[in-house]
């Protein structure tokens, strides 16, 4: 990486050009790798999957049945401590110490066993319950629903493109779109001069992406929301990823996007219609969904409920639809700012 | 400020710890020596004082035996303690002098104590920001958290940090082995300063040397100077470490004198932060 002739002590005429011009020359640089597979995303998921690995249980997410393996680990406590000793005649000392007071830790120690024991064996109890409802809730559990692309309308040049970035143009902070796919849409949501990132869950199609200067990341939409600071984005840009949600699915997404959108914020939802779903040349992810997509009508009266300014707009050929929505309403931190200093 | 007797008012500090070589205990030990050339009586109080420090500072409890009209208290505020219930019972003028404190959250799974400890600091600085006269931040940041509290006004004030930390001769010691390792085997010397605690993510430097040495500098080092406040996390940094074979690439210096940091801070080439929360941090300034 150049340092365009910098030296250490040098203060650049202009800190945040300099700092632009390093952030594009890393970038660039990660473009580069990114390229070549000498950086592919995996490699930090790897890292981080490794330092998990030497974490505590509770910050590895809590497995049960890990808990009760250290747990009977450390049930039985050893009265017989060891005599080990540097000093000369220092383990005779302790050999002599231990053996006098042996019969008062080792009952002791017996009892705190026992009581270890019983709790570790309630646990095992627990963790066989749990995992029998587990294999029952399975069953019946509605699957998260996955990203379905009609390839026609999820393209650079789709007609609901430039609607989408003329409805974004006024976002009051960064832009989110999913599922961003190789990024096509970030990228462009970017030229036209928006902050943008983007996140899907199909991890091998953001793998495969070339990311340049973007920021893209296989996650999962709802549980990404979940990590963003209230009021943290000026846009949401949904495609692909609403039209095989199940109703309690769809309502934790909107409960999420409802505190994560500033006020003035823009939210875009792209969506198929029923016909384009139930066709035969559907993808087949569309008939392995658990919901089915909502008509327009029905988008715009919920986001208009939930506070938002909606207008719905149809594809040329009926098969699909575009809603462009702008969120009002104070955040809670707006309404706890004081006014005066 | 004169009281009715003619004599200084005192302005004493209050703060949960008293430490040397830590950012808030530098920041306390300055500003003492500050107010008292300014002609005010000045004190700390603390609820921990460090064994080095024990003729600085009296317990908080202490305070009675010297508190006198007139007086005004400074907080130190940087994690929940029995200081704040206590100074809020004292009904002084009371200037928040803000520090910032890590999420409990980013404790979560490490350590329980102080995840427990960091959740009541919001319930001190609840207690402490309303009645405060001024809060003191060291960012913006910061100065939103103050008045999100409570503070009715605040301002931002940079920290009183001991620059002779770093300009204190370089220890000999220290920057001949630090040259030896660069002369026998090359490669950049990383460095970052702060205590080995989750918030610091020294794990992410960790894996930023391992790809930097893969990619660019087989040579690389990295040197973490800092204490820990976590044995949960210092283990797995170490066992990470090991796992990846950069033990001989990652020295965990631990605490270290000033004239030891002085030789860290001349010899490394790059002082490199990924910390997720810090309050002001110091060392890059």
């Amino acid at each position: 990486m150049s340092d365009a002739g910098r030296t250490g002590d040098e203060v650049p005429e202009d800190p945040g050009a300099y700092v632009q011009q390093v952030m594009a020359e890393i970038a660039e640089e990660v473009r580069l790798r990114r390229a070549s597979g000498d950086l592919p995303p995996r490699l930090e998921r790897e890292l981080d999957e490794l330092f998990l690995a030497h974490s505590p249980i509770g910050v590895r997410g809590g497995d049960l049945s890990e808990a009760i393996r250290l747990v009977d680990a450390a049930t039985f406590i050893d009265p017989v401590v060891p005599v080990e000793s540097e000093r000369a005649a220092g383990a005779v000392v302790k050999k002599g110490m231990r053996t006098m007071m042996l019969w008062y830790v080792g009952w002791v120690t017996h009892q705190m066993s026992q009581s270890a024991s019983a709790v570790s064996r309630a646990l095992h109890i627990v963790d066989d319950h749990l995992k029998e409802l587990e294999r029952r809730i399975e069953a019946q559990r509605v699957p998260d629903a996955t990203v379905v692309e009609f390839p026609t309308s999820v393209a650079p040049g789709a007609w609901w493109v430039e609607p989408a970035l003329a409805a974004l143009a006024k976002a009051p902070g960064r832009v989110l779109h999913a599922a961003c796919g190789d990024g096509w849409l970030v990228r462009r949501i970017a030229e036209s001069g928006l902050d943008a990132y983007g996140i899907d869950p199909r991890a091998p199609v953001v793998d495969a992406a070339e990311f340049g200067a973007l920021d893209l990341r296989d996650e999962h939409i709802t549980e990404h929301l979940r990590a963003v600071a209230a009021a943290g984005l000026g846009g949401i840009v949904l495609s692909g990823t609403v039209e095989g949600m199940a109703g309690g699915e769809r309502t934790q997404l909107f409960a999420a996007i409802g505190t994560r959108l500033a006020p003035g914020g823009t939210l875009v939802i792209h969506s198929v219609g029923r016909g384009a779903w139930e066709a035969p040349d559907a993808p087949y992810g569309a008939d392995l969904a658990s919901g089915r997509p909502l008509r327009p009508d029905t988008w715009r009266g919920l986001l208009e409920d939930s506070g938002y300014t909606a207008a719905a707009q149809q594809g040329p050929d009926g098969s699909d639809y575009l809603i462009t929505a702008v969120r009002s309403g104070l955040t809670p931190y707006e309404q706890h700012e004081p006014g005066t200093r | 400020m004169i009281t009715a007797a003619g004599r200084p008012v005192a302005v004493h500090q209050f703060l949960p710890a008293l430490n040397p070589h830590d950012a808030t205990g530098t920041h306390t030990l300055k500003l003492r020596d500050v107010l008292r050339q300014a002609g005010w009586r000045s004190e700390i109080f603390a609820e921990a004082v460090h064994d080095d420090l024990v003729a600085e500072a009296y317990k908080h409890w202490m305070y009675p035996e010297h508190a006198a009209d007139g007086d005004v208290a400074v907080y130190q505020f940087t994690t929940s303690s029995a200081v704040a219930p206590y100074l809020a019972e004292q009904g002084l003028p009371l200037i928040l002098d803000f520090h910032n404190f890590t999420s409990p959250e980013l404790f979560a799974g490490w350590e329980p104590g102080n995840v427990t400890r960091a959740a009541r600091a919001a319930d001190d600085l609840a207690l402490l920001a309303p009645e405060a006269m001024l809060g003191l931040a060291r960012s913006a940041y910061s100065e939103r958290t103050l008045r999100h509290a409570g503070c009715r006004r605040t301002t931002v004030t940079p920290a009183l940090a001991d620059y002779a930390r770093v300009t204190a001769k370089p220890d000999p010691r220290v920057a001949a082995e630090l040259q030896a390792r660069r002369a026998a085997d090359g490669g950049a010397d990383i460095l970052f300063v702060g205590r080995v605690v989750p918030s610091k993510a020294q794990h992410e430097l960790v894996k930023a040397l391992w790809t930097y040495r893969r990619l660019y500098d087989p040579g690389a080092r990295l040197h973490l100077v800092g204490g820990t406040l976590s044995y949960a996390y210092s283990k797995a940094l170490f066992d990470f470490v090991e796992d990846l074979g950069l033990a001989n690439a990652v020295r965990i210096a631990g605490e270290v004198s000033d004239s030891a940091l002085a030789a860290y801070f001349e010899q490394c080439d790059v002082f490199l932060s990924q910390s997720v929360h810090e309050g002001f941090c110091v060392p890059l300034v």
